[in-house]
């Protein structure tokens, strides 16, 4: 092997040994499970067979897709609605008032997440004083619940997510000529128009990731419907989690854990044949 | 660069290092222990006990059959050490090295039959509820079906548990096999479930005390001890019948130091650390002896030692074998809907 | 005028939004109540009963020593893997890109359900190895591309313009190198070292017995703990993250 080579090789290999022993492997394991059986006693069998796959056909776990799917779109989308002004705020700020902001987005974003979801418990308490406020102004009746429902969790999902959104706009927006919009309104479109026909086109990468940043995993979200959903806020994560320790049913675990994968892959699929229009090797930083 | 690299190497072996003293891993539920109990067990047998907590025999069972681990003591509940014994999971006790025996209720423990487990926990579960803000003159689980107190009522996070207040509240065996009432059950826990916030096995506790509900389905041992730190919670027995569990403490097959795990057991169950631990757990551990060593409060607590007429109407799960598949399909429907 | 009114009243209500739940936390640690919902008096009485609490510590310094042995291995494999990318643009280089990136897409339930599975299959027994291991395998990939970021910027010229003089590999490396990719090495340090504390769900998969972290008794706290002592915690845990980020800024603004 020519030397230059076998340096690339060896320079490769710590990591290419690393990520294949402990991301890729296990993947294929779980793959392979997927398509074995398992006794009520949770011991996996010999032998390969459809039945786990055939035993997830049945309405419940639709039913429970549907709903993390459907959660997991309107947080996105919240998410982008929100994110998207902010960002057209951000870039069209002073550098000093640009970092302080991004410095404060990242704060939250940084520190605990299980300490965040904590703080919304107390919020939505059924006693607390929003619920009271709610009340207050008829928003909803004494009875109804805020915490334990779909509602907070989606509202919590917004939350954690935010921050997601907002860096790969962020990042985006900065690099947006902002002269456009300028033109723009000088030949006399409105402020508003501007930005949807030029600005939003013109950070259409950042969007796309900000979107894949928030869907991924809130579609993969386990700690926020088990802290704050209610009996009918189950999603996909939490159905593998009570299958691997409660049911201890690993095949029913890793069949879900597949088809989760499938769910992701298909919207990333189409963004990479999207941006293989332009082929740069554009990376998503965390900066 | 290279003093990291060491630093990395030496944090990296401390953290699995061996320790000297032999160390005795107990894997048991939350508040089950008492501290000082322990600590005494360390210094009397020179070893260190590490102890790790789980919230449901599930749980216990998938870690302990999945996780490669190596625990010496287990609190399986009765029908899981069933379940344990037929799989081979668990030793047999050497009664020689558990002299303090002899001090067990006899109603809870025979020495004649083989033993896996030595019955350590006794507890009820029923209705914990704010007696300031709900009416509960008559414990029934029908409060469940009430709208009145909807999204602030929690039912245990139990297949069992909760299958098994529907089935009495039909009047029908928590360990019936007869796949109609178990779907009429499942049909009734789905009703009661539109008034439910969750299925909660734990978190109910600090539920209760910080309001967020009202109504729950407890074990008679969490709610004694929530009672030491607040008035406001009662505990009521369902007039249907409450549901009897006892937690045994158990050897499992692979656990490298049985000798003093048997000693960990025989420590247990002597009269003075059973009156000690009863007080911590709030649960009876059915050492008679025991009885007379608690405080006045415990000692007449009709949670504690509920009424002959109420221990009529208890009844004990029991393992179901490969019947149990029944009650995970209503309970999977259960959940689903 | 391109500023825009909406975006600005957008961006200050979702500050707001982000920053209410963090400082009701921080407030309530103080109450004297244990119910949230009114206030009784200042105390510092949840501190001290934090710092009672047996398992905490044992807690924080298996997040520590996880989060530093973990930060270390995954800044050495990926500042190497960063480097390989970077230079060689071969297909073998694609292949390892993807596999890099990929860790970074999918949900950390899969990440942890997976390593469960391979550690079982392996019969490797759970404990803060095993963590180890999950931490440093999803940081390999934030710092990989957090390192191919920053050696966007890199000069390659000043390194043939080292060796033109003269240095040898290593020289130019400890010369020239290290110093140029320091402020990158100790962000991606920084970002590496908080995704392991922070971490729970592939902790929750993959910890054993007697190995708790931070995340995990967080967690068993906030299910079978006392609400204002988890206040008190938090608040403790969001002063050390504001400390952090100020640091983090500090290098990442020596960059320019």
């Amino acid at each position: 092997m020519p030397r230059k080579k076998l340096k690339e090789t060896l320079m490769s290999l710590p990591s290419f040994v690393w990520l294949t022993a402990f991301f890729l492997l296990p993947f294929i394991i779980i793959c392979v499970y997927a398509f074995k059986p398992a006794d009520i006693y949770g011991t996996v069998l010999k032998g390969w067979t459809l039945s786990t796959l055939n035993s997830l056909g049945n309405v419940y776990f639709y039913k429970l897709l549907w709903r993390s799917l459907w959660m997991s779109i309107f947080s996105t989308l919240v998410c982008l609605v929100l994110a998207v002004p902010m960002g057209y705020q951000m870039a069209t700020s002073s550098p000093k008032w640009r970092n302080l902001m991004l410095m404060f987005i990242i704060i939250p974003f940084w520190s605990s997440f299980l300490i965040r979801i904590f703080a919304w418990k107390t919020i939505l308490h059924p006693e607390g004083l929003f619920h009271q406020a709610c009340v207050f102004i008829g928003l909803i009746s004494q009875s109804t619940p805020l915490l334990y429902t779909n509602f907070a969790v989606v509202i919590v999902m917004v939350y954690t997510f935010i921050p997601f959104a907002l860096l790969p706009i962020y990042t985006s927006a900065v690099k947006f000529d902002f002269q456009l919009i300028e033109a723009a309104m000088d030949l006399g479109a409105s402020r508003i128009r501007a930005i949807t026909k030029v600005f939003i086109p013109g950070i259409k990468k950042g969007i796309l990731t900000a979107a894949l940043m928030v869907f991924i995993p809130a579609i993969g979200t386990y700690v926020i419907p088990d802290l704050v959903g209610g009996v009918n806020s189950d999603m996909i994560g939490n159905k593998i989690a009570q299958k691997t320790f409660a049911e201890r049913n690993i095949p029913e675990a890793s069949a879900i854990s597949m088809i989760l994968t499938l769910i992701i892959l298909i919207p990333l699929g189409i963004l990479v044949l999207y941006s293989r229009k332009g082929r740069n090797l554009e990376i998503r930083s965390r900066e | 660069m290279k003093k990291l690299l060491i630093l990395m190497i030496v944090c990296l072996f401390s953290s699995c290092k061996e320790s000297p003293k032999p160390t005795l891993h107990i894997f048991t539920w939350s508040e089950m222990l008492d501290a000082d109990l322990v600590h005494q067990f360390e210094e009397e047998n020179g070893c260190r006990v590490v102890i790790d907590l789980y919230d449901s025999n599930e749980s216990m069972y998938a870690k302990v059959k999945l996780g490669n681990s190596s625990y010496d003591i287990l609190f399986p509940s009765n029908y899981y050490l069933e379940i344990m014994e037929k799989q081979g999971m668990v030793k047999k006790l050497d009664l020689e090295l558990i002299p303090n025996h002899i001090y067990l209720d006899r109603a809870y423990f025979s020495s004649e039959a083989n033993p896996y487990g030595i019955p350590f926990m006794v507890s009820y579960s029923g209705i914990g509820y704010r007696a300031d803000k709900v009416e509960m003159d008559h414990p029934s689980y029908t409060i469940f079906s009430s709208m009145k107190y909807s999204g602030r009522m929690t039912i245990l996070n139990d297949v069992r548990e909760a299958l098994g207040a529907a089935l009495r509240t039909l009047g029908v065996s928590v360990n019936t096999l007869n796949q109609e009432a178990i779907e009429a059950a499942a049909d009734l826990l789905i009703q009661w479930k539109q008034n439910l916030a969750k299925f909660e096995n734990e978190q109910y506790k600090n539920g209760l005390i910080n309001g967020e509900f009202l109504v729950s389905q407890s074990y008679s041992s969490d709610i004694l001890q929530v009672q030491t730190e607040t008035d406001k919670i009662a505990f009521g027995y369902p007039k249907e019948g409450a549901i009897l569990s006892i937690e045994y403490i158990t050897i499992p097959e692979s656990s490298p130091h049985p000798d003093l795990a048997h000693a960990f057991i025989n420590f247990m169950i002597e009269p003075t650390s059973a009156a000690i631990n009863i007080q911590r757990t709030h649960a009876l551990t059915p050492v008679t002896k025991s009885y007379p060593l608690l405080p006045n409060h415990l000692r007449n607590s009709p949670i504690l030692f509920p009424s002959a007429e109420q221990m009529e109407s208890m009844e004990k799960i029991r393992d179901l074998g490969s019947d149990v598949l029944l009650y995970y399909r209503a309970w999977e429907r259960v959940k689903g809907s | 005028m391109i500023r825009s009114r909406i975006c600005l009243t957008i961006t200050v209500l979702v500050f707001i939004f982000l920053y209410v739940p963090i400082i009701l936390l921080m407030v309530n640690s103080f109450n004297d109540s244990k119910y949230a919902t009114v206030w009784t008096g200042f105390t510092l009485k949840w501190y001290t009963a934090l710092f009672s609490e047996p398992d905490l510590w044992e807690a924080f310094i298996n997040s520590m020593i996880i989060g530093i042995s973990s930060t270390v291995t995954s800044l050495i494999i990926g500042s190497l893997a960063a480097f390989t990318v970077f230079r060689y643009r071969s297909r073998l280089q694609s292949l390892h890109f993807g596999l890099i990136y990929a860790p970074l897409i999918l949900p950390d339930i899969l990440l942890g359900i997976s390593l469960l599975m391979l550690f079982v299959v392996w019969n490797i027994k759970l404990g803060l190895f095993t963590i180890y291991i999950a931490h440093t395998t999803f940081c390999i990939s934030y710092v990989t591309m957090l390192m191919i970021s920053k050696l966007q910027h890199f000069d390659l010229t000043l390194v043939e313009a080292a060796h033109d003089l003269g240095a040898g590999t290593y020289q130019t490396f400890k010369k020239v190198v290290l110093p140029l990719i320091t402020p990158g090495l100790i962000a991606a340090a920084l970002l590496s070292f908080t995704l392991s504390i922070d971490d729970f769900v592939i902790t929750f998969f993959v910890a054993g017995e007697g190995a708790t972290t931070l995340p995990l008794y967080i967690y068993s706290m906030i299910k079978y703990g006392s609400t204002p002592v988890i206040n008190a915690l938090s608040t403790l845990i969001l002063l050390a993250t504001f400390l952090l980020v100020i640091v983090y800024h500090t290098f990442a603004e020596e960059e320019r």
